[in-house]
């Protein structure tokens, strides 16, 4: 995910002359004779009086000289109307001292600007003006602008205001501030977090996701390899290992009955948290095994390329210390007469690796390659697994063709595609379905006790991939521990020792997620019977957000900071994939952890529509999501600290019913837009949030939350 | 009280003009606004709308007989709610929240009592009696004696009447039209009886109309030597058939609970006034009685603190006029002033005052003799193009200097306000204007006597103080600032306005339609209402008539009143009481006054009594004109072609009243010569510039001016 760099952004100056003629429009009326007096240089701009009103108050003067025009306070309220869109000063306080220069917007907190003066903008004329106030409501003056193609929003007038405030300067003396106004008014984009998504949402309290293999970013993937390859360094004893739990599966595993989901989910758990135990937001990912991409133009199957090998130089050098000749080693070098470099290429098997270097070259075969080295197919496994921790050797995923006339002469029969052999396939998008569109749990995940039975997801999709991912070694040699005669996944003793049983396994639990949702209520017969050897009851595993996870094919989450207050703000584009958008079934934007507001606030969600308006949902309804309404909790009655957005989650041993204001999420449907959208040609999206007071005013408390995200689901 | 406090029912407007005319049955309505012409009305009083729905204005003020169609004063009722903060006007089935019930609007009772108290009353003697009359001032007809006497015989007083706008549309207030009230009418008159003083009707808008007399005016004296007209002002044993007097209303509604119809009174009565033809209806005087009430409500209703007021003018000294206790005290700070940071509008505020002297050329030949000197072109001393940039959008610093320079000139040239016997500019200030006469070159109140003179008409303090800030450089022009329609939206306070623009703001003398007694806050109750005598509204004195619809609520206990009480309220009459009788005299004589401005204490000195010839030789005198927007002087006729056409091009400038002496002889001549005079209309599109002609003059071409003879020399009044 790449971070794009904005193009010069306008500084607070520019923005307030900017937002001023927008306003004004072509037609400008004589203001006193200034013009746009806005354009002015700023040292004039400060000092202009316009009809006896200076436009820009004096700082920290009570009494102007020009004319007093402060109006009497009329109006007192516990939650305050100024500064709108910050932060209440304490927490922005707070928030400095602990991460400096994260937040830094509250009024009186702002030392950046020694000319800060709290209130400067309110008692300016242009601010007055612009808000209608005494006496530019009539009793002297119409409201500013005059002759104007529209009035300056709320929102505009008041980051005019705080430009005044913090002292009028045509440099931003603190560009962060700048930049947080700008996202509160949805200016500027929103962009996703250096972190990991699953970092950024456990953070804020959130689910983390198992995304599809092929979602993650390289640095997720990057750590989830790097947790994986920790568990594999341990052994076998080590019930930390990655061989223990392989073990685990083989001793314990549940087929066959209603147990099959739940055990494997409370192994897939399990599993999951020892790897947390090493990163905390690394969670599994799933091999969408169904989708057509793994099934090639000649029919063959394949895996994710995130559980292929492949050869980095150094990994060719440390070949050569094991033995590996160095012709052979220029040849992956592409070093040799064929030129072409195998560094960095992927390859399913290590057998197929060594027909693509070295048959054309050398008319060798994995076998008379690897086989007559002493030690080095030893040293090749040891390399590659180091390289890659979710290779595994023992994998043998059969091609169907081979131009070798010798090649497995040994074996003939393990040649060939699944059709060529079983007359059989990878499950489709369509097998799924219909194993999706059963009713009763029976038949989808298996009978109980009383009348054991296969259900239909484990008997077909999920055995058979099994036995294809495992498949039969071409290479077979009896006695020999490296080429044994079928690979890791065929077998249920040794599936758990192959890192693709992961995905598979994440993708079988995808699945009951999935007709979960779509069947709610219908689960395995015993729930209170013991899931051995974790200490769970099957009845733990009807929901699986219990164990801290949901599934989503592509998550897009973007972090705004609760104490960022908003009024329209903007993500970034999604960067989504084609993929994603060929193969999505869902889409919903969620809004996370909105604190709840005092007032109540009328929020619509957009899809790619910038500055959205009161009415643009029904202008534009192709780009709208949908809305709600975050109900307030009301003006203040508490003493210092009542108005406090609540914790996110209580302490462990809080046994009180979790604070009423607890922020929450808002969920919408974005299926039915993402659709209208890309029929329309949009090709990414990005998310647009107007938030509006209940009476259609500007508001005065603002939105927040911790992030937005839209999040594609297969 | 149970009402819903949002919700307000009103009349509007709160003063408005009815005028005479000598047609029995044609009549147009009032302009309802200043420089228009009057709206078109049928038979029932209903506005005539063109065909995209603008009112139709009037062009003939007369009818098929050359009589003078009398003008309807239109009030109508609006209500002010939360949903309507700038009012709208009442409607059928509307629900009317009443006192303890609420239910449709199904009807509208109007009352409306008009008098004329003229003859009873006080004698006009210039200003003497607007601060209260000296116990030995003189009575009109001082020879009827008895109180009662005075009641029957010389109050004109027909009743109220009492219609809907359902069944009973129309009244009379006609002798014997009133069995149930005991009228009082006039002995038979000459040389022309008075038995009405007018009529009312409802439209088809629920709207009333007020007409008032038809210009009868006569004594009853029958000694050889009469009728015959004495003074300007005052003339024993006449009377007229103006009036004046309150418009009441109640709202009649089907109560839900019973469909019993139950009623609510419209709070605050209105203020019809019966005056005059308007001879000249585009053309505004140079003082309104809008400039006069908008001088009174700023400086003693509170009606625009941030102009007028207490300091900082920030609001926190602002008061609720509404409160009495409140108003009564910030009348009595001292510390009230007017804003110096008060920046007036150009065209709303300014040019007003500015541009109406230059208009006067098409009713006097003063004007032009003297080379149009207030001309609004391009090279004019009142040309906008100069007068009206504020000087820090002038980019030229000599042209700067010299626009500062012609807005100070003509600001220096205005009589302050209480420099009303100065006639020259003195001052050393400027030796450009050391000489020059102080504007308006108008009569005052009082140019004829020694008791209180004010030889010359001044602008109201709020004019001249606006005057002052736009000379000063503080004003907004709007069209520059892209504000032009851009105003306060009191939409029902421009019915207000549109009510009392056309009537003359001075100077009284005694005055057209009104007098002085329109500067006196204490007749008002609030901005634009005049204050009502409780006795004279139905229904308030009287708790118990009126319940039942349809049972006349004209119940009165009291006759009118011979004397003032302002604390209680004005009754029918009270206004036009100061008035001229007849109005057809001073009318007559009100068109230019020789003013002996020797000394500025004195309107009238002997010398020849003491010997002193240097004074007798060397006493100065000017000449100055009344109101010509109201009593044209000289006017533009167009000459006729043999078939009696105008002929395109050609015209003269002739005197208004041709054949009419300014006499006492002429006076009398004009109390049925009114009639008979022309109106001056704007006729537009003949050349780049408008012009206003004379039409609808009787016996002119056609009998050859019965009038014409040798004008007898010229006199003042008195």
């Amino acid at each position: 995910m790449a971070k794009k760099k904005n193009a010069t952004p306008l500084s607070r100056y520019d923005r307030v002359k900017l937002i001023l003629n927008t306003a004004q429009g072509d037609q400008v009326p004589d203001y006193d004779g200034y013009r746009r007096f806005w354009e002015l240089p700023i040292d004039e701009l400060k000092e202009v009086v316009i009809y006896g009103i200076r436009m820009i108050a004096k700082p920290g003067e009570d009494d102007s000289d020009i004319r007093p025009i402060t109006p009497p306070a009329d109006s007192g309220g516990c939650c305050p109307h100024s500064g709108a869109m910050l932060p209440p000063k304490e927490e922005v306080k707070e928030k400095k001292d602990k991460e400096d220069g994260g937040s830094c917007c509250g009024g009186g907190s702002d030392s950046g600007s020694d000319d800060y003066s709290a209130g400067r903008g309110a008692t300016s004329g242009l601010i007055i003006g612009l808000r209608g106030e005494f006496p530019f409501n009539h009793t002297q003056f119409p409201p500013l602008l005059w002759g104007a193609e529209s009035r300056v929003s709320f929102t505009d007038i008041q980051f005019i205001s705080d430009w005044i405030d913090d002292g009028c300067h045509t440099v931003d003396a603190n560009p962060n501030k700048q930049k947080l106004l700008d996202l509160a008014a949805g200016i500027i984009e929103h962009q996703r977090s250096e972190k990991t998504e699953n970092e950024v949402r456990a953070e804020n309290g959130q689910l983390m996701v198992r995304k599809n293999i092929e979602d993650l970013t390289a640095e997720e993937l990057r750590r989830y390899r790097a947790a994986i390859k920790k568990l594999r360094s341990r052994s076998e004893l080590d019930r930390r290992g990655f061989d223990y739990w392989g073990r685990v599966h083989g001793n314990s595993c549940q087929h066959g009955w209603e147990k099959f989901f739940p055990w494997h989910r409370c192994l897939m758990h399990g599993f999951e948290q020892e790897i947390q135990d090493i990163d905390p937001y690394a969670t599994l990912s799933y091999w969408d095994w169904a989708n057509p991409m793994y099934t090639m133009k000649n029919g063959e199957q394949t895996i994710p390329v995130a559980f292929q090998m492949w050869l980095e130089d150094a990994d060719v050098n440390a070949l050569q210390q094991a033995g590996l000749a160095k012709t052979d080693a220029d040849l992956i070098r592409g070093k040799g007469s064929n030129s072409k470099s195998y560094i960095g290429i992927h390859f399913t098997t290590l057998d197929e690796f060594c027909y693509k270097v070295f048959w054309d070259s050398k008319q060798k075969n994995y076998y008379d390659f690897i086989g007559k080295v002493a030690g080095l197919k030893q040293a090749f496994f040891t390399i590659l697994e180091d390289r890659n921790p979710l290779w595994s050797p023992y994998r043998y995923l059969t091609k169907k063709t081979y131009t070798d006339p010798n090649r497995y002469y040994k074996n003939p029969a393990i040649m060939g595609t699944l059709i060529d052999r079983y007359h059989h396939h990878y499950p489709t998008q369509d097998d799924m379905d219909q194993i999706l569109a059963i009713d009763n749990f029976t038949q989808f995940g298996g009978g109980n006790v009383y009348n054991q039975s296969f259900g239909a997801l484990d008997m077909d999709p999920h055995n058979t991939i099994h036995i294809w991912s495992g498949g039969s070694n071409p290479n077979y040699e009896k006695g020999n521990p490296l080429e044994p005669s079928t690979g890791y996944m065929l077998n249920n003793l040794t599936a758990g020792f192959d890192p693709i049983f992961y995905g598979h396994h994440a993708n079988i639990d995808r699945y009951w997620a999935m007709w979960q949702e779509k069947h709610p209520g219908l689960n395995p017969d015993d729930g209170n019977s013991v899931l051995t050897p974790f200490n769970l009851l099957v009845r733990d595993t009807y929901n699986y957000q219990k164990m801290g996870y949901e599934y989503v094919m592509s998550p897009n989450y973007f972090p705004i900071g609760s104490e960022l207050q908003s009024t329209r703000l903007k993500t970034a584009k999604l960067n989504i994939s084609s993929r994603v958008k060929k193969q999505y079934k869902k889409a919903a934007v969620r809004l996370h952890n909105v604190i709840q507001p005092n007032q109540s606030i009328i929020v619509r969600v957009f899809l790619n529509m910038d500055h959205p308006e009161k009415d643009s949902h029904i202008k534009h309804p192709e780009n709208f999501v949908g809305g709600f309404t975050v109900f307030g909790h009301g003006q203040c009655i508490g003493s210092e600290g009542h108005c406090d957005p609540a914790p996110r989650k209580t302490r462990t041993h809080d046994l009180r019913e979790q604070h009423h204001n607890t922020p929450s999420n808002y969920n919408l449907d974005a299926t039915k837009c993402i659709q209208q959208l890309l029929s329309k040609g949009d090709d990414d999206f990005h998310i647009n949030v107007l938030a509006i007071g209940t009476d259609g005013q500007d508001l005065t408390d603002m939105l927040r939350m911790d992030g937005v995200s839209l999040d594609f689901k297969q | 009280m149970e009402n819903n406090s949002t919700t307000k029912y009103q009349i509007h407007p709160g003063i408005a003009v009815a005028r005479v005319g000598d047609s029995p049955d044609s009549f147009y309505l009032a302009p309802e606004g200043l420089k228009k012409l009057p709206i078109e009305c049928d038979a029932a009083g209903n506005p005539t709308k063109s065909k995209n729905g603008k009112l139709n204005r009037v062009h003939t003020f007369k009818d098929s007989k050359q009589r003078i169609k009398r003008q309807g004063a239109r009030f109508g009722i609006y209500v002010t709610d939360t949903e309507n903060p700038n009012g709208r006007p009442i409607q059928l089935d509307d629900i009317i929240q009443g006192v303890a019930s609420k239910g449709k609007l199904v009807d509208i009772e109007w009352t409306v009592w008009l008098a004329n108290k003229k003859s009873s009353w006080y004698q006009f003697k210039q200003l003497e009696g607007e601060h209260g009359y000296a116990p030995d001032h003189p009575l009109r007809n001082v020879i009827v004696t008895d109180p009662d006497e005075r009641q029957n015989m010389l109050i004109i007083d027909p009743g109220p009447q009492t219609i809907n706008c359902t069944k009973t549309r129309s009244a009379s207030f006609a002798k014997g039209e009133n069995p149930d009230y005991a009228q009082t009418f006039p002995p038979p008159l000459r040389p022309n009886n008075i038995d009405t003083l007018g009529d009312i009707r409802t439209n088809d808008s629920m709207e009333l109309v007020v007409l008032g007399g038809h210009g009868n005016s006569g004594t009853y004296l029958d000694a050889p030597d009469q009728p015959r007209i004495e003074s300007y002002a005052n003339n024993e044993g006449w009377f007229d058939d103006t009036s004046d007097g309150p418009v009441t209303a109640k709202l009649i509604y089907a109560d839900e609970r019973d469909n019993q119809y139950r009623y609510l009174e419209v709070e605050d009565p209105s203020w019809v006034i019966v005056g005059y033809p308007r001879y000249v209806p585009e053309l505004a005087d140079i003082i309104t009685m809008d400039d006069v009430l908008v001088d009174v409500n700023t400086r003693e209703f509170a009606a625009n603190q941030y102009l007028y007021g207490v300091a900082p003018f920030n609001k926190s000294t602002n008061i609720d006029p509404n409160i009495p206790n409140d108003l009564e005290d910030w009348r009595s700070d001292p510390r009230k002033e007017y804003n110096e940071d008060y920046y007036p509008y150009f065209y709303r505020d300014i040019w007003p005052i500015l541009e109406r002297p230059n208009a006067m050329q098409w009713v006097t030949d003063v004007l032009v003799s003297s080379n149009l000197p207030h001309d609004h072109g391009p090279n004019g001393t009142f040309s906008p193009k100069k007068i009206g940039v504020p000087p820090k959008t002038v980019e030229d610093p000599e042209q700067r200097a010299l626009f500062n320079y012609m807005r100070m000139f003509i600001y220096r040239s205005v009589r302050p306000v209480d420099e009303t016997n100065k006639f020259k500019f003195e001052g050393r200030v400027d030796g450009n204007m050391t000489g020059y006469p102080l504007m308006p070159y108008l009569s005052g109140d009082n140019p004829l006597s020694n008791v209180v003179p004010s030889k010359f008409l001044t602008l109201t303090e709020t004019q001249i103080f606006l005057l002052k800030q736009w000379a000063e450089g503080k004003f907004i022009n709007e069209e520059l600032e892209m504000l032009k329609g851009v105003d306060i939206e009191k939409p029902l306070e421009s019915i207000d306005k549109g009510g009392v623009e056309n009537i003359l703001g001075g100077a009284f003398c005694p005055g057209a339609e009104v007098g002085w007694i329109i500067r006196n806050p204490a007749i008002y109750a609030k901005p634009y209402r005049v204050k009502a005598d409780p006795a004279t509204i139905p229904g308030m004195a009287n708790s118990t008539a009126g319940n039942t619809p349809g049972v006349q609520s004209s119940h009165f206990e009291n006759m009118l009143s011979l004397s003032d009480n302002f604390a209680k309220g004005l009754q029918p009459g009270d206004i036009t009481k100061r008035s001229a009788l007849p109005w057809q005299s001073d009318f007559n004589e009100c068109t230019s006054q020789d003013i002996n401005v020797t000394y500025k204490e004195w309107n009238l000195i002997y010398p020849k009594n003491i010997g002193d010839e240097f004074t007798e030789r060397y006493q100065e005198k000017t000449t100055a004109l009344w109101w010509p927007v109201h009593r044209p002087m000289q006017v533009y006729r167009r000459n006729l072609d043999s078939n009696g056409n105008p002929i395109s091009g050609s015209e003269d400038q002739v005197n208004w009243s041709r054949g009419i002496p300014e006499t006492n002889e002429g006076d009398f001549k004009m109390v049925t010569a009114w009639k008979d005079m022309g109106f001056v209309i704007k006729e537009q599109n003949i050349e780049p510039e408008v012009k206003f002609f004379e039409q609808e003059r009787n016996y002119d071409f056609d009998i050859n001016d019965q009038y014409a003879g040798s004008p007898p020399p010229k006199k003042t009044k008195k």
